[in-house]
């Protein structure tokens, strides 16, 4: 019974650090998303080209080889980041540059007349996309984004190759102490489930409260 | 535009860069604690499941850097081939780790004068099936698929002609280990004291260090590896002040009493090598 | 520290032997994948019982990191006596994987067939084999192609994951070599330029599978 709370605390512990991770590396990417998108639609070529490369290079290379690339080839250019920034720096920036094309989407999805009624209320471009383009672009852009979330929380995982004691990593390290392999192994995937869980949820809320964003309101049969 | 700029110098501050300059024994003592890097080799440095450090190259460091001040210990855990890359790139001051003192690590690493010396070993399962008495033996079976750690040493292996096609990488030594016991590899490379170590906390009784094993000889003389600390090769200062501890400390009561508690079974002496003679291969 | 490109083209043949097992992988379970993801999809329109008893498993398998999936595979089969090899863990793992994912996409594409192809079939007498094989399925592939590609680029980019079950495939090529030779910066970005080539690559495959397929799309 000891030894089962203390793996269970063990792993209580583990699934600390992933939601650590996955809320830090989630506010980078949102961030990352809403700024690249943005900056995609940008007047000047110079950077909607210089974001395009970002967004490809990040979406066409895997996690883990840029996790790999982030903690054992920049420190020979001589900038050596800890294990944790360099997680939140991988998993912020490849689920920022996956979150802009939905941005980008979502951006364009809002109706052009929306756009052409801004103009004529003198509005100013920073204007109409703070208060008006990117409220109703939010609406669309939720459900894709709680995929990307989702897919941000399993890709915490891999954070264990580069030795972050997150919930992966302290199943490992259990079970070559342990041997309980499949107990540990099926906890530990019924965790990330519930976790996963709680995060659709959330966006759900947060879908119906920015509801109100949605457009026009669909004409209704009599 | 203004949003960008601000990201920018947000992003300048969040990155946590480790300036990569030389650690002074002085400035251990200032800042109060070293960094170690390992890598969860049983017995050298490992931590244990609630974070404790130990193991017999963590206690002889901690003991010598007593003496030069320094009492507070902040472990890295390191995946095994990252160590000296890591080390070289300043995510700790020193490794602690059971390596062995190679030329190819000379050029990369400043070892410290060698704390033991060990011979190799296969651990295999129970019983010894394949009858492995030697690496030439190993050699022997066109089949048999030895283990062992990336970034780990196989030349003693190679000296007793084992082929490259024969070794299977692994990424640690408990994966190595539990390849071994689900029959996907039939040996694997170890040192002698990590193999008995690994043999009984992660064994099960499905495996066992081969024995008698013959050390290969190369030369005439047999051949075994020398263990020592690594430095970065510009904390000159560091390593002498080191190693003018460490050589006070190895062979006292107090590493006796250590070795005795770590089990280390092979007469670990005498060294009769110096880092310098090492490194020249 | 610059970039030795005399190191690099000397570790460029090991790094594609990696990448030939890496490809293999991926096509594999792929392959794997989209049989099973079509039989899932197929299941689940069968029967309304079937449908609710798969949905939990598809959306638990879906929700859960790949990685630890492959750990359970690896490490938890064989206390119960299966043995698998890294590549064999590699292909089962990713096809299971995938095939949830691609049952959904599946099943949006059979929603995407007009309805009336469904009712002329039946007016028509055919049987549901026949139904499936000759009207359905053909019209479902062309919907299907743009995401089953994208998918397929998708699994490119968790091949590496194998890495942790010591597959020898690009990743954990790239990191052995760093490991042993000391140099990482050669081996990663080679691979991140790997990566990207085989993702253009895939990407462009697709693009025109979806050309040649796209001739029997048939709008709403």
């Amino acid at each position: 019974m000891n030894k089962f709370l203390e793996s269970a605390t063990l792993l209580a512990g583990g699934a600390l650090v992933t939601v650590e991770l996955f809320l830090l590396s989630a506010i980078l990417a949102i961030a990352m998303s809403v700024i690249a998108g943005l900056l995609r639609l940008a007047p000047s070529r110079i950077v909607r080209v210089a974001t395009a490369c970002y967004v490809e290079v990040f979406r066409g290379t895997s996690l883990v080889v840029q996790l790999f690339w982030l903690y054992f080839a920049l420190p020979t250019l001589g900038i050596s980041l800890e294990a944790f920034p360099v997680a939140i720096l991988a998993l912020g920036l490849c689920f920022g540059a996956y979150g802009s094309e939905v941005v980008r989407g979502a951006i364009r999805g809002v109706s052009s007349g929306q756009y052409e009624a801004a103009t004529a209320l003198n509005m100013g471009r920073w204007v109409r996309m703070r208060s008006v383009v990117f409220p109703q672009a939010l609406a669309l852009l939720l459900p894709p984004y709680t995929n990307i979330l989702v897919q941000l929380l399993k890709s915490t995982a891999a954070a264990s190759f580069i030795t972050i004691p997150e919930l992966a990593f302290r199943a490992t390290s259990l079970n070559q102490v342990t041997f309980a392999t499949v107990p540990i192994f099926a906890s530990v995937l019924i965790v990330y489930f519930l976790i996963s869980l709680a995060i659709s949820q959330s966006m759900r809320i947060l879908e119906r409260r920015t509801g109100k964003w949605r457009g026009p309101v669909v004409v209704r049969a009599t | 535009m203004r949003t960008f700029r601000i990201f920018l110098a947000a992003a300048a501050i969040c990155f946590t860069a480790i300036p990569v300059l030389a650690v002074t024994p002085k400035e251990l003592q200032d800042r109060g604690f070293v960094r170690m890097g390992f890598s969860n080799e049983i017995p050298f440095s490992y931590a244990a499941a609630n974070g404790t450090l130990g193991g017999i190259d963590y206690e002889v460091m901690k003991h010598v850097l007593s003496e030069l001040g320094i009492t507070s210990i902040d472990g890295v855990l390191t995946p095994f081939g990252s160590l000296i890359p890591g080390l070289k790139a300043g995510r700790f001051d020193v490794v602690a780790t059971g390596l062995y003192i190679r030329p190819d690590r000379c050029q990369q690493v400043a070892f410290s004068e060698p704390t033991m010396v060990v011979s190799s070993a296969v651990i295999v399962p129970s019983g010894n099936p394949k009858k492995i008495h030697s690496f030439q033996d190993v050699a022997a079976d066109p089949h048999f698929r030895l283990g062992y750690v990336v970034g780990g040493t196989q030349a003693v292996a190679k000296a007793g002609n084992v082929r490259d096609d024969q070794f299977v990488s692994f990424t640690d030594v408990l994966t190595a280990v539990s390849a071994l016991k689900a029959g996907r590899v039939e040996g694997v490379l170890r040192t002698y004291i990590d193999a008995v170590q690994v043999v009984n906390d992660a064994g099960q009784g499905a495996i066992e260090v081969a024995q008698p094993f013959a050390a290969p000889v190369k030369d005439g003389k047999p051949l075994i590896n020398y263990i020592g600390f690594a430095f970065r090769t510009e904390d000159k200062e560091l390593l002498a002040a080191f190693n003018r501890a460490l050589t006070k400390f190895l062979g006292s009561p107090e590493h006796q009493a250590l070795l005795k508690k770590y089990q280390i079974i092979q007469p670990a002496y005498p060294i009769d090598k110096s880092t310098a003679e090492l490194c020249r291969g | 520290m610059r970039f030795d490109f005399k190191f690099a083209l000397e570790i460029l043949p090991l790094l594609m032997k990696g990448a030939a097992m890496t490809v293999l992988v991926t096509f594999l379970a792929f392959a794997l994948a989209i049989v099973g993801g079509l039989i899932l999809a197929l299941l689940r329109r069968a029967h309304r019982n079937l449908d609710r008893a798969l949905r939990l498993p598809i959306e638990f398998i879906r929700s859960t990191p790949l990685l630890v999936q492959i750990l359970f595979i690896y490490l938890g089969f064989p206390t119960v006596g299966i043995v698998l090899t890294a590549f064999q863990t590699g292909v089962l793992a990713m096809a299971l994987h995938y095939s949830c994912y691609l049952s959904e996409i599946y099943r949006a594409g059979l929603e995407g067939v007009q309805r009336g192809q469904w009712d002329a079939a039946t007016a028509l007498n055919f049987n549901t084999l026949d139904r499936y094989r000759a009207i359905i399925l053909p019209q479902m592939v062309p919907l299907v192609v743009p995401a089953a590609g994208n998918l397929l680029v998708y699994m490119f980019k968790d091949s590496p994951l194998l890495a942790a079950i010591s597959l020898v495939e690009l990743v954990f090529v790239a990191s052995k070599i760093g490991a042993e030779s000391f140099r990482y910066l050669e081996p990663m970005t080679l691979v991140g330029a790997i990566f990207l080539v085989m993702g253009l690559a895939t990407a462009r495959f697709v693009a025109l599978l979806e050309g040649r397929l796209g001739a029997t799309w048939i709008k709403r």
